[in-house]
């Protein structure tokens, strides 16, 4: 009974994780295009901050917001490589400050809400 | 580089054909760099392994597909409730009129139609009414959107008549047992005496036949008020009244067939030795006593709801209470 609480709740949470994941994506992405990347690089910079894309879900998002007019990108060479590079236009840098200012007080409803809940050290150690 | 194209190709199957040659132009280069990035962590020039590597992280190429468009549903998720509902009561009650089709045209002519043929007629209504529910969600689906339903919708829009939710189990119960006497009564299903053909025989007296329509009209009213009811989750107004009418007019019906004299015929060796002259009326009396006592219990359940007994309470006694 016990391990299909578990398996139910595991499962719950893989649906809901992938939900606030998909809307904070966009977030992430238009965030780390203030700095110019090309695909590999922007997908290694996310993962070395700990959001980890995978290429099947980075790549369509990247061309849907070029094709928004969020992004602006331009093929160069570099270490004798063609490569795409992308970065935010400036309808992107606009709607980029909207996000985040709607993402921010978002994050500060939610640690208001959940400020008996957050993890401690000490309540880690005991869990 | 075949795999390459091999995917490139397999994505660019699932997205527009406008849109086709962008994206395998994009898609192309992307596995490209990212198999050369993978090849130059391991200072090498790319092999097939980094290639395959790549696409695993790419993953299946319907899912890469869907990723380059825009989420678009035919029906989407704030309809489907409603089109499963829709889909059970038209369903249910198509199904319920082809069954009493079926038992009035086996009563009135010679039944020529095999198992098959019904098979297949009852498919084509099925497969009718859910292409048919199916494109008037669609097309709710995609006028919702542009008239903008959602955002327009008015309390006071609500059905006032929503009186309280179903009994499940006794709406089944009553569904099974009006069934079940209508096809009996409809000589659809026959009732087999296991016995010896002489030792006890029962048949309903000729008093009956006057009862045959009324009983089928009363039998069939409730039968498909129940179906109705059940798939709507509900009992409105409307639906409890039609309950009274029709019990009341089931109570009136029992009590006139008590009062019609003989109901039962019965013979044999064995009836001769155990049954009086008397046990007859008594059987049937409890008999249609019990049918009368559950028509009864129906009827108190209907009035209890109609009196606003479930979440049809008065909004403001509800309020105050809260506060």
């Amino acid at each position: 009974m016990s391990v299909m609480i578990c398996e139910a709740t595991a499962e719950i949470s893989v649906k809901l994780n992938s939900e606030i994941r998909r809307g904070s994506l966009v977030l992430a992405v238009l965030g780390q295009l203030k700095a110019e990347h090309y695909g590999y690089s922007l997908r290694k910079s996310l993962a070395e901050q700990g959001l980890e894309v995978e290429e099947g879900t980075l790549y369509p998002l990247i061309r849907r917001l070029e094709k928004q007019g969020l992004l602006q990108s331009e093929w160069r060479e570099e270490n004798k490589r063609r490569k795409r590079f992308y970065r935010l236009s400036q309808t992107g840098g606009e709607v980029y400050k909207k996000l985040l200012q709607e993402w921010l007080t978002m994050q500060k409803c939610l640690l208001a809400i959940t400020a008996d809940r957050q993890p401690t050290a000490q309540n880690q150690v005991q869990e | 580089m075949r795999l390459i194209e091999s995917y490139v190709v397999e994505v660019c199957r699932f997205v527009p054909k406008e849109q086709r040659e962008e994206i395998a132009q994009d898609l192309r280069d992307a596995i490209t760099q990212e198999a050369q990035e993978v090849a130059d962590a391991r200072g090498a020039v790319p092999i097939e392994a980094d290639i395959e590597q790549v696409l695993a992280g790419f993953g299946h190429p319907l899912k890469v597909a869907g990723s380059y468009q825009p989420k678009k549903y035919l029906i989407g998720p704030e309809l489907y409730p409603a089109l499963w509902q829709t889909l059970r009561v038209v369903l249910t009650c198509a199904l319920g009129i082809q069954v009493a089709a079926i038992i009035v045209f086996a009563r009135l002519e010679e039944w020529q139609m095999g198992p098959w043929q019904l098979f297949s007629m009852t498919f084509e209504i099925i497969l009718w009414i859910v292409v048919v529910v199916f494109a008037a969600f669609a097309v709710i689906e995609y006028s919702g959107e542009k008239l903008g339903w959602y955002e327009n919708w008015q309390p006071a829009s609500l059905s006032r008549n929503s009186m309280s939710t179903v009994d499940r189990s006794d709406l089944v119960t009553n569904l099974v047992g009006e069934g079940f006497f209508l096809l009996w009564w409809n000589d659809v299903v026959v009732v087999q005496n296991f016995l010896p053909a002489d030792a006890l025989v029962f048949s309903l007296s000729p008093v009956w036949e006057g009862y045959f329509w009324p009983l089928n009209f009363v039998f069939g009213g409730l039968f498909l008020l129940h179906v109705v009811t059940l798939t709507l989750g509900i009992w409105r107004r409307g639906g409890l009244l039609s309950e009274l009418v029709l019990d009341g007019a089931l109570i009136g019906l029992a009590l006139a067939i008590l009062a019609s004299g003989n109901l039962l015929e019965y013979g044999g060796n064995l009836a001769e030795k155990i049954l009086t002259p008397s046990h007859v009326p008594t059987i049937m009396q409890v008999v249609i006593g019990v049918v009368i006592a559950a028509t009864l219990w129906d009827m108190w359940t209907a009035v209890k709801n109609l009196q606003g007994q479930g979440y049809g309470s008065d909004d403001m006694a509800l309020v105050q209470e809260q506060g």
